[in-house]
């Protein structure tokens, strides 16, 4: 069951990756000219002035955490988790992936008033990762 | 042992099936959260999170801009109203002259109503900047915001802040202001949200604009104007924040009504 949830985790992080890293190419190599079907403007979105935080762009932000995310599900399913140290990080890492995502949102609903279909995946992605890691917020969960 | 009290409160924190209140501890704070390997790692991560938010601040967002968003429906470029329009009032100003400012407050929105809603008369605007290197910058950055299709909106909030003291050139429009000021037209103006931020720094950064912006002032000195306000109500020149009262005549003379 334990070993399922890590699993879960584990192609949700890839998952996320895939999108962050399509958003991080866009932005660093093709100007934010991203592919955004008919939901939304994902060029607004991707062009605004809070597409990056101190010249990075939010979005290679994300490829981050979900890489970093990724790793931690890899490294708890090779049993390297003894300590319980990483299933708290792969926790706390997706509440601030979840609270970041949210002022995200915000944002792009009232400040930059458009709406990237690419984000909002990624932060469903993020909320997704954060339900199935909450059982390792309880101290009494089992390790990995 | 337990006083009714007592077994009514233990209950409240958890009975068994059978109404039996269940042993209870009393953890601290850390230890109820899952102690501190679990909170370490959250609080880390706020805090990393809340730094982010900080950062994420748009560049160069200063305090104090006032920016009222006023209508602009049929504008294309700098020129505002309908094209087949009889008379033609261009209008040379310097966003940072106190006249140019008066007339954009007092009598621009009259004028606009009267003649330029109604289809009577285009209003067009050239930048003249002749008060400096403040001047210049606006200028190249109103035709930067031109470019992006939002030129009124960005003229509306440059003279909306231009300074109630009539200083020139002391920050008012410095680089940082002028790339804020975009950026509270595109918070205000859905119509903007096509507005790219990037695209718009780097023109004002690179001067894109300066040529254009010299050829509209090169306009206005071979049209004889030498000061701000100046217009040219189909051809005939009216210096000066003049009143209402002397552009329904020029027009009227210029054949609109």
């Amino acid at each position: 069951m334990h070993s399922h949830r890590v699993d879960a985790i584990a192609v949700l992080a890839a998952v996320g990756c895939l999108v962050a890293g399509y958003l991080s190419f866009e932005a660093l190599f093709r100007d934010g000219a991203v592919a955004c079907g008919p939901l939304g403007d994902c060029h607004a979105v991707q062009s605004s002035g809070y597409a990056k935080v101190a010249g990075v762009p939010v979005a290679v932000l994300g490829l981050l955490m979900y890489a970093a995310l990724l790793a931690l599900a890899i490294s708890r399913r090779l049993g390297m988790d003894r300590s319980g140290l990483l299933r708290t990080w792969a926790f706390a890492l997706a509440l601030g992936g979840v609270l970041y995502s949210a002022y995200l949102t915000y944002v792009e609903l009232f400040v930059v008033h458009a709406v990237c279909a690419w984000c909002v995946t990624s932060a469903v992605i993020v909320a997704a990762i954060l339900i199935t890691s909450l059982p390792d917020a309880r101290p009494t969960t089992g390790r990995g | 042992m337990s006083t009714p009290r007592r077994r009514r409160r233990s209950g409240e924190r958890g009975t068994d099936p059978q109404g039996h209140s269940s042993p209870s501890r009393s953890p601290n704070w850390i230890d109820r959260f899952g102690g501190l390997r679990l909170v370490l790692p959250v609080a880390a991560v706020l805090v990393a999170v809340v730094t982010l938010i900080w950062l994420n601040r748009p560049a160069g967002q200063p305090e104090g801009i006032a920016f009222t968003p006023l209508s602009h429906p049929d504008a294309v470029g700098r020129i505002e109203g309908n094209s087949d329009a009889p008379v033609r009032v261009v209008m040379y100003a310097d966003y940072q002259c106190p006249h140019c400012g008066a007339f954009f407050r007092e009598t621009e929105p009259a004028l606009r109503k009267e003649f330029v809603d109604t289809g009577i008369a285009t209003i067009q605007f050239v930048n003249f900047p002749i008060l400096g290197a403040e001047s210049v910058r606006a200028a190249e950055a109103s035709a930067c915001a031109d470019v992006q299709g939002f030129f009124w909106q960005y003229h509306d909030v440059l003279f909306q802040n231009q300074p109630a003291d009539g200083r020139e050139n002391v920050g008012a429009y410095s680089v940082d202001r002028l790339k804020a000021y975009a950026r509270t037209v595109e918070s205000a103006v859905p119509s903007t949200a096509t507005f790219d931020a990037a695209e718009f720094d780097a023109c004002v950064d690179s001067r894109a604009t300066s040529e254009e912006v010299q050829d509209q002032l090169a306009d206005g000195k071979a049209n004889k104007v030498t000061s701000t306000p100046s217009f040219l109500v189909n051809g005939t020149l009216i210096a000066g924040a003049q009143s209402l009262d002397t552009f329904r005549d020029a027009i009227r003379r210029a054949g609109g009504g």
